[in-house]
């Protein structure tokens, strides 16, 4: 039985986690490249690591480490799109995460998006770069339909459902359930006076007395978050959970401004992309420029997401969706939370229809 | 590997009551306690930076002014550093988390080391300079509030608690 959850519960193809590969990479190159140029202006007072191995060492990064772990981070994430050595690109790219991440955290404050930083390490054995890949086309036996390397995704759901299950474990054993605590008040209180974020979700919200809409609130986060772990055992709950989750961080960004959307990469690897039925245009417009750098050489197509990173790490100095100007964020919190309504409708309606039809 | 995820999972439990939050570890955000918010009302606590010119002037701003050049998401954590403190307060660095850990929680622990204080001083000396060009700052004054929100007014109280304060002119030799 075990077996059979671990190895058949997502049954997704070599081809499903290869478009996963290129939307993840897609996303890191744009969103989390670089990360902590602001380390340059943190002062030694400010150093206070939480248990780590920057609490080891007990001293700052210089700078230059700090960009030079970025540009291999940048170079990791540049072959994991193209899907070239994408196992070693896979293994690196975790790493240099959690390395920058360890003095990125040094103030005292974990932002937590470890489920992103740990996707690339766990769908290393996945099998993610043998297809629409550099390794695809230098081997000569490859099944894209083959389902042998699911049991990553398996693990991936696994390690969702109990990081969100620590969540709504802190919560439950710290009073959010008792009657009256309102902590979600609370907390949206600290976060609008003490952090400073003012979104308009939170200056509607705070207008609500309703004390059951509050406990309300407290209740469903909780028993969401704990419900979360026994969901990862069928792959029709953990959708379930997930289309929740899509719609719960959007009501975290509305009210609380945190854009998590790292967590909604993480939670995409379950979805099955070569099921998608996409519109007739986009094959055809994709295709002949598929066709046309397939057969360029390895490096120029490493080059190119590459240099576009440098640029990102040492001229711009910010992200590239930033330099874009595209809040690609919050468009992910949005489109997920679309995509969530929308499969939680997909499933509740054709039951109702089936119950009318048989009445 | 699932079994190898799950012994890693009591490991990181263990940290957790042991020595704080680690990094990494598979933790989403607690978001521990009420907040603040109990009984129809929820506390908060707030501060405001003061910056003394030398004219005698003041020019206030809040903390996400202050750290505005850093993730906001720091913001709560980089505040305590500048709570009011009691210098001669003894620094408690026994058992085997700082042997095993030995910058641990540095800047908040050891604030009144003379190289922490002057790196803070640095610090916020350019920071002034940056948000007041014009202006000769002399000193910092931190100044922490205790809100308490009302639930069903909507009205809020503050309350001084306390402050911090730093000089920011250079020390004379």
């Amino acid at each position: 039985m075990i077996d059979r959850w671990i190895f058949h519960s997502h049954p997704l193809t070599v081809r499903d986690l290869a478009i996963y590969r290129i939307l993840y990479a897609s996303f890191a190159m744009l969103m989390a490249v670089p990360r902590g140029l602001w380390l340059e202006h943190l002062p030694d007072v400010f150093f206070s690591p939480p248990a780590s191995l920057a609490a080891i060492v007990a001293a700052p990064l210089p700078f230059e480490y700090v960009q030079l772990l970025n540009v291999l981070l940048a170079l990791s994430l540049a072959a994991l799109l193209i899907g070239w050595y994408t196992r070693t690109a896979s293994i690196s790219a975790t790493v240099l995460m959690i390395l920058l991440n360890t003095w990125i955290y040094s103030p005292g404050k974990i932002n937590h998006d470890i489920l992103f930083v740990l996707v690339p390490a766990v769908m290393a054995f996945s099998g993610w770069g043998e297809a629409y890949s550099i390794d695809a086309r230098r081997r000569t036996k490859i099944n894209a339909d083959s389902t042998e390397g699911s049991w990553t995704v398996t693990l991936m759901s696994l390690l969702i459902g109990i990081a969100l299950f620590t969540a709504g474990w802190a919560k439950l054993s710290t009073g959010w359930l008792d009657l009256g605590s309102y902590a979600t008040y609370g907390h949206l209180l600290i976060n609008y006076h003490v952090t400073g974020r003012h979104p308009w979700g939170a200056d509607l919200a705070l207008q609500i007395k309703n004390t059951w809409f509050w406990e309300a609130l407290d209740w469903s986060t909780v028993l969401f978050e704990v419900g979360f772990l026994p969901a990862v055992l069928s792959r029709r709950s953990f959708l379930f959970f997930c289309a929740l989750a899509a719609i719960f961080h959007v009501g975290v960004e509305l009210m609380f401004a945190i854009t998590f959307w790292p967590n909604l990469v993480a939670y995409g690897v379950v979805i099955p992309y070569s099921k998608i039925g996409l519109p007739n245009s986009i094959p055809n417009v994709l295709t002949p420029v598929v066709d046309k750098i397939r057969s360029w050489p390895a490096w120029y197509l490493l080059a190119v997401p590459f240099c576009c990173a440098l640029h990102a790490i040492f001229v711009a100095e910010e992200h590239l969706a930033a330099t874009l100007h595209v809040n690609l964020g919050k468009g992910l919190v949005y489109f997920a939370a679309a995509v969530g309504v929308w499969y939680l409708g997909s499933r509740l309606i054709p039951r109702r229809t089936a119950r009318t039809e048989t009445a | 590997m699932f079994l190898a995820v799950l012994g890693l999972c009591v490991v990181q439990v263990d940290l957790l009551y042991r020595v704080g939050e680690p990094y990494p570890a598979l933790l989403m955000p607690g978001f521990r306690g009420s907040g603040g918010a109990q009984g129809g009302y929820a506390i908060s606590d707030r501060a405001e930076a003061i910056f003394v010119l030398r004219d005698g002037g003041t020019a206030r701003f809040t903390m996400p002014e202050l750290f505005a050049q850093f993730p906001i998401s720091h913001y709560g954590d980089l505040q305590t550093h500048l709570a009011p403190y009691d210098e001669q307060a003894p620094i408690d660095r026994s058992g085997l988390r700082y042997r095993v850990f030995p910058g641990l929680h540095a800047g908040k622990l050891d604030r009144a080391q003379p190289t922490n204080r002057e790196s803070l001083r640095q610090w916020m000396k350019q920071r002034a300079s940056e948000l007041l060009p014009e202006a000769e700052v002399e000193r910092l004054e931190v100044v922490w509030y205790r809100d308490t929100h009302h639930f069903l007014s909507g009205t809020r109280q503050s309350e001084p608690t306390g402050s911090f304060t730093l000089d920011l002119q250079e020390p004379q030799s």
